[in-house]
């Protein structure tokens, strides 16, 4: 989250520099409209191309809806366990020392760096059918690779940074004042972090959670990889997206995209909003003009 | 940590461990087929050119967003992160449908000569999509925290406007810029979703790496994609240790000197 | 270099930082812009830096119209409070900065500009520091620093916001005494600002205090303590009893009013505790109140004596010499004679002011 804003009021700008401002601000905002909010209004414009009918219609089609329930189902479980993984992560690392903490620290920002197909792949090497796993799935008849399980698992590993990155730089800066203090009036493990701690970040706790949330709603490459376009069964709506289009369905493709937007869209708008209003709680000051 | 180990550990080593089974002759015979050489040329110098592409404008809207106050600055900041929230599969189709030959976009391009979807420009635009965030969210706090007495004090020493850019702010951004920078090429060597629509995917000429990996997996060669995504993996890290490395040494000088 | 402040107005908003404000200030003078926070005291400061711009008036650096011109012509040198020195040069490039930065044709060689670091650092008493870091330095040492980067452009005017708050109080009085020993070597017209009225009377040629956006005086250390203009100058500058209208009355009936101070009239009298004498037994005039100790604070220097006056049970406050209080051996408990040597009437709106001394006849 940005911190406060700091513009200097540095002398009393001349023309040439009040003109380079105004110049910079309008290549900027040309930048944003063509580069962002274009292909925005693309989806939509491409949606509704045959009417809202045809839109109403693509949405209901079997695939899309079971496709939209599964992406629900996988991010109603990816998202609650990354945020106690977020939680317990931030918690280790801001205010405890000990081995590994670094690597630790590395391992979290893994997922980060790496391609999301990479990641897909992963985890067929070893859950798959020639993976280390493998056999013993196979010989349990449980279905990893191509089954939900699989894209639970995908998805979990591409959205488990958010929660942490977002609570560490805060948690640290925060400092354990509070908490200590907790510990000399007599307070618990647990009385403690519920009370003390989880009050305190629960702004930026949020925050990290829409950030999670919407990934795992829109992740594509290690899912598609992992789940075998299995329509009806293992189509998330990202994957539902491009099946769509790849069958020239463009109309019911952008359709679906339409919802993913929506929900991009949304997800901007609740993290403007905790930005805001976080800056409220917090007393963030401005710029001192007194004296 | 057991948590993670499980997560990220385990498939990880499961990867490397299988791209090295063959050995090492056959896994540098894999990753340095003419096709894959191919795709890493694509997949890299798009990648290049889009980290490039994301550095100036995500330079230029992080400069404007922490400096200046304008109607619709809560607006643009929060589109900001719109690549970071959208599908990539949505950000692919989108794009496309811009750049094609009869695209809002495209169609202005086109009769000058200038065509993108399906070459590897295209490739170059999605790649800057997912990527300029990097660039901004790097350097935007950065700008913010400026001290403004430090310009005042540079002012009142008699610097003029460009001598306080060089001198007092850009020696402090840059290093910002370049973590910006770096996390945007990794992003965009990896990137799957956005540009696998736009880049008309034809092998030696506009196929990424990461649709390499697919084919291979679809093909059943589970060997040969374990031995490219094992080459990617290791791009992966180095640019995470360049990050690393990079961080450390901003932190050592703002830890001695800042 | 002489300044001219011409009636300088400044708003923000609806909060009014300045009010028709005009002072001069002389050439080779170092004056002090006193007074609390929200005063418009750094304001007015930046005004004549050039770091802000007024609504109204206009600043005359050596009779010339300098209101529209920027900080970065002015030909002068900015202290901060809280250093601004560039983090990421090291101090002799902080130094070298304003050498640097100027035209070609005016810049300096390299080796000048070395020669002349060299100068201020020996200058500001930091020879060896010249390739450390900000960072490695202590509060005093950054401010001393950036004292020499703002002098080595050679500056017309230096002004200086606060320099020492952010420091301890022992550093903050040596560099004071510091900054006056430079001022006297190098004749530089300074301003300093400054909500610390020790300060200010230490340092000044000349303090002028303001209150609210408003100029409320401006002279001679001396004059101003010793002629408050208004009951916000006098409280401003030290401590002070009060003792209103109706308490006056009841001294009076002791002391009586002279024709021209009407008793009845509601006025408040100013003050300063060691103008209060105490005695065990009444003086042979009869003026004086009975007061008992309260408290006793005879740590330090002077001895402080609380009392409360025999009646309303008023809160005073005295002080004594050392050899005085143990010659009077007082304890808590104490009943005492305590009446004003001195005394200076305001009236209500804060205006009138007449001093009554005790030999005065009132």
């Amino acid at each position: 989250m940005s911190s406060r804003s700091t513009i200097p009021s540095i002398l009393q700008p001349s023309l040439g520099q009040r003109v380079g401002r105004a110049a910079l601000i309008l290549v900027a905002l040309l930048f944003v409209a063509g580069f962002l909010v274009l292909p925005i209004v693309a989806v939509f414009t491409q949606a509704f191309s045959q009417g809202w009918a045809m839109y109403r219609d693509s949405i209901h089609q079997q695939d899309v809806l079971s496709a939209l329930r599964l992406t629900g189902l996988v991010a109603c479980i990816a998202v609650p366990l990354n945020m106690v993984f977020g939680i317990a992560a931030s918690w280790a690392i801001t205010r405890f020392e000990f081995h590994g903490k670094s690597l630790l620290i590395t391992l979290i920002d893994i997922p980060l760096a790496v391609s999301p197909v990479v990641a897909g792949m992963m985890y067929v090497e070893v859950f798959g059918l020639h993976g280390w796993l493998g056999p013993w799935l196979k010989q349990h008849n449980l279905h990893v690779i191509f089954a939900v399980p699989g894209i639970v698992l995908a998805t979990v590993f591409v959205t488990f940074p958010f929660v942490a990155r977002e609570l560490i730089p805060f948690m640290q800066a925060q400092g354990s004042d509070e908490e200590v203090a907790a510990v000399v009036l007599g307070a618990g493990g647990w009385n403690i972090f519920w009370r003390v701690t989880l009050p305190n970040i629960k702004w930026a706790l949020l925050y990290g959670t829409i950030l999670a949330a919407s990934r795992s709603i829109g992740e594509f490459g290690a899912v598609s990889v992992v789940s075998g376009h299995i329509r009806g069964e293992t189509t998330t709506l990202p994957l539902q997206v491009e099946m769509l289009y790849n069958e020239y369905n463009f109309t019911a493709a952008f359709a679906a995209a339409s919802l993913l937007t929506l929900a991009a869209i949304v997800t901007l708008v609740i993290k403007k909003i905790l930005e805001v209003t976080s800056r409220v709680h917090q007393h963030i000051p401005e710029r001192d003009i007194e004296s | 940590m057991s948590y993670l180990t499980v997560i990220v550990l385990i498939p990880l080593v499961a990867i490397l461990m299988h791209a090295s089974r063959g050995g090492l002759g056959l896994f540098l015979h894999t990753i340095m087929a003419p096709r894959v050489l191919a795709s890493y040329r694509v997949t890299l110098g798009s990648a290049a050119a889009a980290a490039l592409l994301s550095a100036v404008f995500g330079m230029l809207l992080a400069w404007v967003l922490a400096r200046y106050s304008f109607p619709g600055k809560r607006i643009v900041d929060a589109l900001v992160d719109l690549p970071f929230a959208l599908p990539t599969a949505v950000a692919g189709i989108s794009l496309t449908a811009l750049y094609a030959e009869n695209g809002w976009i495209g169609r202005y391009l086109e009769p000058h000569g200038i065509h993108v979807a399906f070459t590897p420009l295209g490739i170059v635009m999605a790649m800057s999509f997912v990527g300029f965030p990097f660039v901004v969210r790097s350097v935007q706090p950065v700008l913010e925290d400026l001290d403004p007495a430090m310009e005042e004090a540079a002012a009142s020493l008699g610097a003029n406007v460009w001598q306080r850019f060089t001198r007092i702010i850009a020696p402090v951004a840059f290093p910002a810029l370049l973590t910006g920078t770096a996390l945007a090429f990794a992003r965009a060597a990896g990137e799957y979703g956005s540009v696998i629509f736009i880049a008309g995917n034809m092998p030696m000429k506009t196929e990424i790496t990461a649709l390499l990996i697919v084919t291979k997996l679809e093909e059943f060669d589970y060997t040969g994609a374990a031995a490219i995504a094992g080459a990617m993996l290791a791009l992966s890290f180095t640019i995470m240790l360049f990050v690393n490395v990079l961080q450390w040494w901003i932190q050592r000088r703002t830890g001695e000197r800042v | 270099m002489s300044i001219q402040v011409e009636q300088i107005s400044k708003q923000y908003g609806s909060f009014t930082a300045l009010a028709d404000v005009s002072l001069t200030i002389g050439s080779g003078e170092l004056v002090a812009l006193l007074g609390p926070s929200g005063s418009g005291k750094t304001t007015l400061l930046r005004i004549i830096a050039g770091l802000e711009s007024p609504d109204a008036g206009s600043i005359l650096l050596h009779g010339e119209e300098s209101t529209q011109h920027s900080a970065s012509k002015r030909g002068i040198g900015f202290v901060f409070q809280h250093y601004a020195l560039f983090r990421h040069m090291t101090i002799a490039e902080n130094i070298a900065f304003g050498l640097r930065v100027q035209s070609r044709k005016l810049r300096p060689s390299r080796r000048d500009i070395r020669e002349r670091v060299q100068e201020l650092l020996h200058l500001v008493q930091l020879d060896s520091y010249a390739q450390m870091y900000p960072e490695q330095l202590s509060g005093g040492q950054r401010q001393r620093v950036a004292l020499a980067r703002a002098l080595a452009v050679r500056p017309k005017v230096l002004l200086l916001d606060e320099p020492f708050s952010a420091l301890d109080a022992k550093v903050r009085k040596d560099l004071r005494d510091w900054l006056r020993r430079i001022h006297d070597d190098l004749h530089v017209t300074t301003v300093l600002v400054t909500h610390d009225q020790e300060e200010a009377l230490e340092v000044a040629d000349r303090v002028a205090i303001l209150n609210r956006g408003k100029l409320e005086q401006i002279g001679t250390p001396q004059s101003i303590y010793d002629n408050p203009a208004s009951p916000f100058v006098y409280n401003f500058l030290g401590n002070v009893n009060l003792f209103h209208g109706r308490l006056l009355a009841d001294l009076s009936s002791v002391e009586r009013g002279s024709g021209a101070n009407d008793p009845v009239q509601s006025a408040i009298g100013f003050v300063r505790p060691h103008e209060l004498e105490i005695s065990r037994t009444l003086p042979l005039d009869g003026r004086a109140v009975l007061a008992k100790v309260v408290r006793i604070h005879a740590a330090g220097p002077q001895v402080r004596v609380e009392l409360s006056i025999a009646g309303n049970g008023n809160p005073v406050a005295a002080e004594l010499g050392r050899k005085q209080f143990e010659e009077l051996a007082l304890v808590l408990g104490d009943d005492i004679f305590v009446w004003p040597q001195s005394i200076r009437l305001f009236d209500d709106a804060g205006a009138k002011s007449l001093l009554l001394d005790q030999g005065a006849g009132i």
